[in-house]
């Protein structure tokens, strides 16, 4: 029986969604060139995720076994576009430097996958506690790499300026293969770190 | 029909339901709001290209939706002109897709104490890798310009991306998109630097971006086309 | 010598395992397998491949790339005289001048690069090995004169610590680090790797009416419809013997052919460097370049006109395909591999720089791309062999149940 603590604190490194198992890279890649584009792709995502979990898990003694996955895609589809539309009306700078990958949050391997492997055999608050533990993974992940990518790629963090006036932004890191160069690199100093996956 | 198949039906008949009828209160509940925020957003960047100052000195932010508003109502009248006849269309004609395809040009005006000071209109066209969007403004005289503002584009960052920077942008204020003889003229962005093309100067060039020619010689191509298209209703102010 | 050998061994112990300094150990082993020759024996990649010793054939690039690295130091300086109208500027002075602008570069890329080889030599316990030579010069010699140091020192960073010892360190890497090195700077910083500004060192003081120096292939990607991309060659000074001999802007050694041929002599002479890719290279391109020119002019852009025999003089094919693409380690290893590969660098190559407008130069993103298709070519040809060899076991079978 895996406790609470561990519930949450499992994926946000042993078992990272983005790093240790490679999903969700594709919003990685997309939403990262700034802090901000990054934070609220972290927090889409998160209602989506844990409203997921939660709802899937609660009605997960009546989904007839035969159009599971069906009904889950719709559960997240309907999230997905409440949580688009609301950033069009109340963040619209924001949604459209976002643009489709909020919308893309529907084929985001995490979602669908926390719902098929957690939360359709689990109870509520367990279910909700895994859809968090899972969207702080994603999200450190996120932020870490949006860290990298804005004061590389512009001498900024969240728009504040950390670096000097002259700093001679890194054009490369604005670009979507500085954002695998990064991830890159995040995986191979949390390997190195954690020492797990060594091979001789 | 089994018992279990009811049961399906009914299930997934009411997720359905439930889904559609949640989605469609949320995206009517918030049509309206989202309609004023494309609105407001084109009209901040018709403000950036009258060179009003949209950030708050002090603060940083944005200004407000009522300010915003407030130029409109005040000081900005927008039409739209028929790209054929160069005449203004009544507003129930007015038609978006036709806006895209520039068969109706939408211009604004920027009027004080009752009379028309600038003009300024969207401009836009292919650069390298992405269409370039932006709005121009000109000064009274239809001619010379008083602005620029590319506020969206998927150029090369640090290269064609140079567009939406200050610098870039700061250079057309002031050139003139007329000869001396009053005809639409080829407007350049100029790589290497005006300078160097130019010793003595050139009011119809602006310097280019250093290893964006393709981007440059697209604003500069586009730039000119739409001049060219609205210059048929400018003539007619020009004559009155 | 024997001095210095004596001195070495004297102090061996302390950086044997149990020694005092067991930790640099892989520093002693640096002076005593640079300077005389190990006494143990290669074991694994890109020896294997090779076969012959790496230190040797490390040794023998750095002696094929002198002749590019002095025509780079000359033509620099030649070139920062010229456009900066200094008065009785001799061939002592382009010397000198040279000098002053290059040395700076190739060192700064040997320290920096000198520096994280090492650290990452004592980390991972493994010796330093002679390919840093080569990457270390290789990297400067294809930036031009006037890239600001401290982007030299984040290169020559980038390419030995992603290009090479992410992967495992000299033998396991994909990419050419040298290349990778590039390639960063190229997207990294584009502003000052690209363009027309970049390619001679200019006085900070002496601005110069009408002086753009752009490269031959930005004047042939730059000729309007219509026009003759020789014919705008030449007008901006570039003729076929120009560009040949190489007396004009442009990455460091880039520029003159006449070096780099003596480079790729020295190379296929030794045996060290794949004569089959540098064919295919230039195979390639002529391919590639011949059928472009079959294209339509009217409809296509006047580049795709100009004969092989351009593309071959002008910007870095020649070096590329010569230093960069023979590389043992990122290139392919088998010999119909080897053809293979050499071939679509040098079609690529075309590809990119008459297709692709963003970037004038198509060699850089040829080979690197090829680079990462080097090991499926080769699994390929290995595959061929294999079928090949049981196709011919089965034949004699039956031929002799039927005897």
């Amino acid at each position: 029986m895996a406790t609470a603590k561990k519930i949450i604190s499992d994926p946000l490194s042993d078992n990272n969604p983005i790093t240790i198992q490679v999903l969700g890279i594709c919003s990685a890649l997309a939403v990262t060139v700034q802090m901000e584009t990054a934070f609220v792709m972290a927090c889409a995502l998160t209602a989506v995720l844990t409203s997921s979990n939660v709802i899937i898990s609660l009605l997960r003694n009546h989904i007839p076994s035969r159009i599971r996955m069906i009904v889950e895609v719709s559960v997240i589809a309907s999230l997905v576009v409440i949580v688009d539309q609301v950033l069009r009306a109340y963040l619209f700078e924001l949604s459209r430097q976002l643009s489709i990958f909020v919308g893309l949050i529907i084929t985001n391997c995490i979602v669908m996958g926390r719902a098929e492997a957690f939360a359709i055999q689990n109870p509520p608050g367990k279910s909700f506690m895994d859809g968090l533990g899972n969207s702080l993974g994603y999200s450190v992940i996120l932020l870490l790499v949006a860290s990298g990518r804005e004061i590389l790629g512009s001498g900024t963090w969240y728009g504040l300026n950390v670096l000097p006036q002259n700093y001679l932004g890194n054009g490369l890191a604005v670009l979507a293969p500085g954002a695998f160069l990064i991830l890159g690199v995040i995986i191979w100093v949390q390997r190195t770190v954690t020492n797990n996956f060594k091979d001789d | 029909m089994q018992k279990a198949d009811r049961q399906l039906i009914t299930f997934a008949l009411t997720i359905c339901v439930t889904c559609s009828v949640l989605l469609s209160a949320i995206a009517a509940g918030l049509k309206e709001r989202q309609e004023r925020q494309v609105e407001l957003d084109r009209k901040m960047n018709v403000l950036i290209a009258f060179g009003v100052d949209t950030r708050d000195a002090e603060t940083g932010r944005r200004i407000s939706a009522e300010r915003v508003e407030q130029y409109f109502s005040e000081q900005i009248r927008e039409v739209v002109l028929d790209a054929e006849s160069g005449r203004e269309i009544a507003p129930e004609d007015v038609d978006l897709v036709a806006i895209r395809e520039k068969r109706q040009l939408p211009l604004f005006k920027w009027e004080e104490d009752g009379e028309v000071q600038k003009y300024a209109f969207p401009t836009s066209g292919q650069g390298l890798w992405s269409t370039i969007y932006g709005f121009l403004a000109l000064e009274r005289d239809l001619a010379t310009i008083a602005g620029i503002t590319f506020f969206r584009h998927g150029e090369t960052p640090g290269l064609g991306g140079e567009v939406d920077r200050s610098w870039f942008q700061e250079q057309f204020v002031g050139k003139r998109l007329l000869d001396d003889d009053g005809a639409p003229v080829r407007f350049q962005v100029v790589k290497g630097g005006v300078e160097n093309r130019y010793p003595d100067g050139n009011e119809h060039a602006v310097d280019g971006i250093s290893g964006a020619t393709i981007t440059g010689d697209g604003v500069a191509r586009f730039v000119t086309e739409d001049f060219r298209r609205y210059n048929k209703f400018f003539e007619t102010i020009r004559g009155s | 010598m024997k001095f210095l050998l004596k001195r070495l061994h004297k102090n061996r112990h302390l950086y044997e395992p149990g020694g005092k300094l067991e930790a640099l150990f892989p520093l002693y082993e640096a002076q005593e397998t640079f300077l005389f020759t190990p006494p143990h024996q290669a074991k694994g990649a890109p020896h294997v491949r090779d076969g012959l010793d790496l230190k040797r054939a490390m040794m023998t690039v750095i002696f094929a790339l002198i002749p590019p690295t002095l025509w780079g130091i000359y033509n620099a300086g030649l070139q920062y005289n010229v456009v900066n109208q200094i008065e009785n500027a001799s061939t002592m002075t382009h010397w000198i001048q040279g000098a002053m602008i290059v040395m700076p570069i190739i060192l700064v890329s040997y320290i920096v690069g000198g520096i994280i080889e090492v650290a990452f030599c004592i980390i991972r316990k493994h010796e330093v090995n002679e390919g840093f030579l080569v990457t270390g010069l290789l990297f400067p010699l294809t930036l031009p004169p006037t890239i600001p140091l401290w982007q030299v020192a984040v290169g020559i960073a980038f390419g030995i610590l992603i290009g090479k010892e992410i992967f495992g360190g000299t033998g396991f890497n994909v990419l050419n680090p040298a290349l990778t090195a590039r390639a960063f700077l190229f997207f990294a910083y584009p502003a000052q790797i690209s363009g027309d500004a970049v390619w001679t060192v200019v006085k900070a003081d002496n601005v110069i009416d009408g002086f753009t120096g752009a490269t031959p292939l930005a004047v042939a990607a730059a000729t309007p419809a219509g026009a003759s991309v020789i014919d705008a060659l030449n007008e901006a000074g570039f003729s076929w013997s120009t560009m040949f001999g190489g007396a004009i802007g442009g990455s460091i050694a880039e520029t003159s052919v006449i070096p780099i041929l003596l480079g790729a002599a020295l190379l296929i002479a030794m045996g060290i460097g794949a004569w089959r890719i540098m064919a295919g290279g230039v195979i390639g391109l002529t391919i590639a370049a011949s059928l472009m020119n079959l294209l339509p002019a009217d409809n296509f852009s006047p580049f795709t006109q100009l004969p092989f025999y351009y593309h071959m003089v002008m910007g870095s094919f020649l070096f590329g395909i010569v230093y960069m693409a023979t590389d043992p380690v990122s290139a392919a290893a088998t010999n119909t591999g080897k053809w293979i590969y050499g071939i679509l660098i040098g079609v690529l190559a075309i590809i990119i720089r008459v297709g692709n407008p963003a970037f004038p130069e198509g060699v850089m993103l040829a080979i690197l791309f090829m680079n990462v298709m080097a090991p499926m070519i080769d699994h390929y040809v290995v595959q061929g062999h294999v079928r090949k060899r049981r196709a011919d076991i089965e034949a004699r079978r039956l031929s002799y149940a039927k005897g």
